[in-house]
């Protein structure tokens, strides 16, 4: 990889990776710092990694790195800083099924959460996610439809409590 | 394999994340037109899908590589961005020496020049005695005013108190010459035979009348013994000693003391050292 293709690296998937680790970990500053080293890791290695795989490489180097914030920070659930940054979010479907589907989110485990936000944001197939989140294809495809149906459950649950 | 009651859900949940092939994706979509109690199933699973924010990440100046760009920098430039450490200042002894010698010549310009231009205010120079012996005949002067002689005594206590005084002599009878400024006064013992005969008084040339030549009281009082005159020895080591720079007068007794202070400071640098 030239330094030509890692700027444009930088330019197509910097909001892609930062998204993704932010929607999980809810802060700003640590959400940057994974993002810097994601994209560290990818230039110590830009002779190994092949420009179309770029972006799997990426994630996959964040989604470890997150994970291991998580198990360092302890924080499995989002704070704040999360419903802050979800609130400047310039596309809104429906302000209030986003509130509701965010709030029942934040009840997975960041397993499940990875899954759903790769899934729904990147639209990684479920072989690309298991091999950035080193699980097989069948685990992906369990795990993020039970996440799916407790998903479907809770906002049920909620529109009704709402109602 | 159809779509049925059983397995709906997972070709559902298969639909919503977009991993069935096309032509299950109308197979479902046939089967919820055809059993719409299901529909509302397929609604909930879609509310589960999470549409993308638009979330910008600001910092992408920084994760840019321009290797063209850095090579182009020079490398002085360069180490301008680096973190230096900052050089500690090593006390010198030299510089130390320095600024005490500074301060010592300082406070000893302020302090005892004050004293010198105080003391210079009311100094009678030695240099009054050389003028009136040149302007006037010793004879002459006697004759004119009898209080001539003493004029020149105080004079010369004035130009050093470590010199041998007149006013310490014991000698019955003096006469001071002071012929030229520089050289040292000296006084001579006057015996009655000298008074009798003035011609042999080794400095004066001129015949004096003795009558004339001792108006004063000192004179008129002196005894008539002849025997030999005894000087008393001056300490020159005394305490209130003056030593004259230039038009200073500087008292003896604390340049000494400022001396050994200052060999004192300089012995203890250089131990420390």
């Amino acid at each position: 990889m030239r330094d030509i293709e890692f700027n444009n690296c930088v330019d197509e998937h910097a909001d892609g990776v930062y998204r993704f680790i932010l929607k999980n970990i809810g802060h700003v500053e640590d959400a940057q710092d994974i993002v810097q080293t994601s994209f560290e890791k990818l230039w110590v290695n830009r002779n190994k990694v092949e420009p179309q795989k770029a972006k799997s490489y990426l994630f996959t180097v964040a989604y470890h790195q997150m994970i291991d914030h998580i198990r360092k920070e302890k924080k499995a659930t989002v704070t704040d800083s999360y419903e802050e940054v979800s609130a400047k979010a310039t596309y809104q479907k429906d302000p209030e099924l986003k509130q509701l589907l965010l709030a029942a989110i934040n009840e997975l485990n960041p397993t499940q959460k990875s899954l759903v936000l790769l899934k729904d944001y990147e639209g990684y197939t479920y072989q690309e996610i298991g091999e950035i989140m080193n699980l097989s294809e069948s685990q992906v495809k369990v795990y993020l439809h039970r996440a799916r149906i407790f998903l479907k459950e809770k906002l049920v649950h909620l529109e009704k409590a709402a109602n | 394999m159809s779509i049925n009651k059983n397995n709906y859900e997972n070709y559902f949940l298969l639909y919503i994340d977009q991993e069935l092939a096309a032509s299950d994706q109308a197979a479902v979509k046939n089967f919820v037109q055809a059993n719409p109690e299901y529909a509302a199933e397929l609604a909930n699973l879609e509310k589960t899908k999470m549409v993308p924010d638009t979330i910008r990440y600001a910092n992408k100046a920084f994760l840019y590589r321009l290797p063209e760009i850095e090579a182009t920098l020079p490398q002085v430039f360069k180490n301008k961005l680096y973190k230096q450490s900052s050089t500690l200042l090593q006390p010198n002894f030299n510089y130390k020496t320095k600024a005490a010698l500074l301060s010592v010549a300082a406070l000893f310009i302020l302090f005892l020049g004050d004293r010198f231009y105080q003391a210079g205010t009311n100094h009678t120079w030695p240099v009054q005695a050389s003028i009136i012996s040149k302007k006037n005949n010793f004879s002459e002067s006697n004759n004119n005013n009898p209080n001539e002689i003493k004029n020149v005594f105080v004079s010369a206590k004035n130009k050093s108190k470590s010199k041998p005084s007149v006013k310490n002599l014991e000698a019955p009878n003096f006469i001071v010459s002071n012929e030229s400024p520089t050289r040292q006064i000296q006084a001579y013992p006057v015996t009655e035979e000298m008074l009798n005969k003035p011609s042999s008084l080794p400095f004066i040339e001129k015949t004096i009348v003795p009558n004339e030549m001792m108006p004063s009281e000192t004179m008129t009082e002196a005894p008539t013994h002849t025997e030999a005159p005894s000087y008393k020895v001056v300490d020159t080591d005394e305490q209130d000693r003056t030593i004259y720079l230039a038009n200073f007068e500087i008292n003896g007794a604390s340049f000494r003391g400022l001396t050994r202070k200052l060999n004192a400071l300089l012995k203890r640098n250089k131990s420390e050292k």
